[in-house]
């Protein structure tokens, strides 16, 4: 048997209950002796111990058996964590970068620190959310499912990143390597996940009276309007910057030690220079696609006015992140214009939001299909 | 005993397993019997033990050093119980005979 199966088999055994523990240790353990005796791998032990303590939820810290609310409340919270952080991922890879106190100024000081803690909350978040979802008893499946995908997603985006793709659709656009596949892959894990945990933490739909219809539609037009302007704002601002701009290569110092690193980076961005038009028309799409979400949501069966808010200032977020990474990928945050604190600031800003918003909508929805359910189960 | 909430094919060639065998059997035998992975064939044991299926208990051999194999079998309701469910599973994947081979059939004879 080899050293490592059998770490795998006593971890594994060491994760389930303790009136269980002795048993299962003591039977797979024996399984690991005698399996090549039957021509099996001990690996598929050491999987099948593992799969089999993960499977009966105890496979983390026991937070004990929750019953009705406690346990939606757990998973909504744990799909909410899990589900920000991967669209944190998606949205920007460097959103989980620390940065660095590269002055002394206050502006360093907060920026630095609201990244660090964007970075402890990127790692935190997603072990929370496996926390919650595997280690309550009564958690649904669909829920463990979706937040292992989304965590999945997360952790292959952030690793993508980290080898050098910034954002989703230079990957899109970039020459293809198999690299580029993460993030398109990442993002239909989140579409799955969404759909997945939809399923379980829909909420109630409304009746409002008429009244109430119309005031509804005002909000979401409302909030409509405002992510709309925000876009044609970015899009014009970004444009504008993009025509007056001045060539890069000609603002860097260089010296002979430097002129070949950035011959080559920038020759790299030529490349994505020539992409420039269609980045551009690609945020607009995506600002008028999310305006338009928002302004018809107000007619939706699931909209309430506490809804509308939290979807304009998600789809306002979103937007701004956009306008902020148009900016970054254009250069426009850099020598060109002296706009690279407000840049950074701004994505921070949207970040945070879009982080609290997720976690505050998914996490805080009390009034789910399931919930009444289960409120109506617990009925005498 | 509890009836199974959920009977996949896993747990149907679990079952065969121990239906077909007049003896207890030891979790691995039924991996390699059943030709299930590791993965599925220790949660489904587990299953069919809580709902009182399958009883499990040490293995009697002393002659043997180190950790005991764990023996499972069916109980007499398991028993019952797990052919009932592999009839009922057979005969709903049993493909059905298409009306006109029905009236085929019934034409030649």
């Amino acid at each position: 048997m080899s050293a490592f199966s059998t770490l795998i088999v006593r971890v594994a055994a060491s994760l389930l209950p303790p009136e269980s523990r002795a048993r299962y240790r003591e039977q797979w353990l024996a399984d690991l002796r005698d399996a090549p005796e039957l021509g099996i791998g001990t690996g598929e032990i050491a999987v099948g111990s593992m799969a089999f303590a993960m499977a009966h939820g105890r496979a983390l810290p026991n937070l004990g058996s929750a019953r009705g609310w406690t346990v939606t409340a757990r998973a909504r919270l744990a799909v909410g964590l899990s589900l920000s952080v991967a669209v944190l991922a998606i949205s920007q890879v460097s959103t989980l970068s620390a940065g660095g106190l590269t002055g002394n100024t206050a502006y360093d000081f907060i920026t630095f620190t609201a990244s660090m803690l964007l970075l402890a909350f990127g790692i935190v978040a997603p072990l929370l959310a496996l926390i919650l979802a595997f280690a309550t008893a009564g958690i649904a499946r669909r829920i463990r499912l979706a937040v292992a995908l989304l965590v999945i997603a997360s952790t292959a985006a952030i690793f993508s990143g980290a080898h050098g793709i910034q954002f989703w659709w230079m990957s899109v656009l970039g020459p293809f390597t198999p690299g580029s596949l993460i993030y398109p892959l990442a993002i239909v894990l989140v579409a799955v996940a969404c759909r997945v945990a939809w399923r379980e933490l829909r909420p109630a739909e409304q009746a409002p009276s008429r009244r109430m219809r119309r005031e509804l539609l005002l909000a979401s037009v409302a909030g409509g309007l405002l992510v709309a302007t925000a876009a044609i704002f970015g899009f014009l601002h970004a444009s504008a910057l993009w025509d007056a701009r001045t060539p890069l290569v000609f603002e860097l110092p260089f010296t002979e030690s430097n002129r070949a690193f950035f011959e080559d980076w920038m020759t790299l961005k030529v490349q994505f220079e020539s992409q420039v038009t269609t980045v551009l028309g690609l945020w607009i799409v995506v600002g008028v696609v999310s305006a338009v979400t928002v302004a018809l949501f107000g007619l939706s069966r699931w909209a309430t006015i506490r809804r509308v808010m939290a979807l304009s200032f998600g789809a306002l977020s979103l937007v701004l992140l956009s306008y902020g990474s148009i900016l970054v990928f254009l250069n426009l945050g850099s020598s060109d214009v002296a706009a690279t604190q407000p840049v950074e600031l701004l994505m921070l800003v949207a970040r945070w939001t879009l982080v609290a918003l997720i976690v505050l909508v998914v996490g805080g929805e009390r009034n789910t299909i399931n919930a009444r359910r289960q409120l109506q189960s617990a009925r005498p | 005993m509890q009836p199974l909430t959920r009977v996949t094919p896993a747990t149907i060639d679990v079952l065969q397993t121990f239906v077909e065998s007049s003896d207890a059997l030891w979790g691995l035998r039924v991996i390699k019997e059943s030709g299930r992975p590791a993965g599925s064939v220790y949660p489904i044991l587990e299953r069919l033990e809580s709902v009182g299926w399958v009883a499990s208990r040490w293995e009697d051999d002393n002659s043997r050093s180190g950790p005991r194999r764990r023996y499972y079998e069916l109980t007499d309701g398991g028993a019952v119980a797990a052919r009932a469910a592999i009839a009922t599973f057979v005969a709903a994947r049993r493909p059905k005979a298409a009306p006109n081979v029905i009236a085929t059939s019934a034409v030649t004879a």
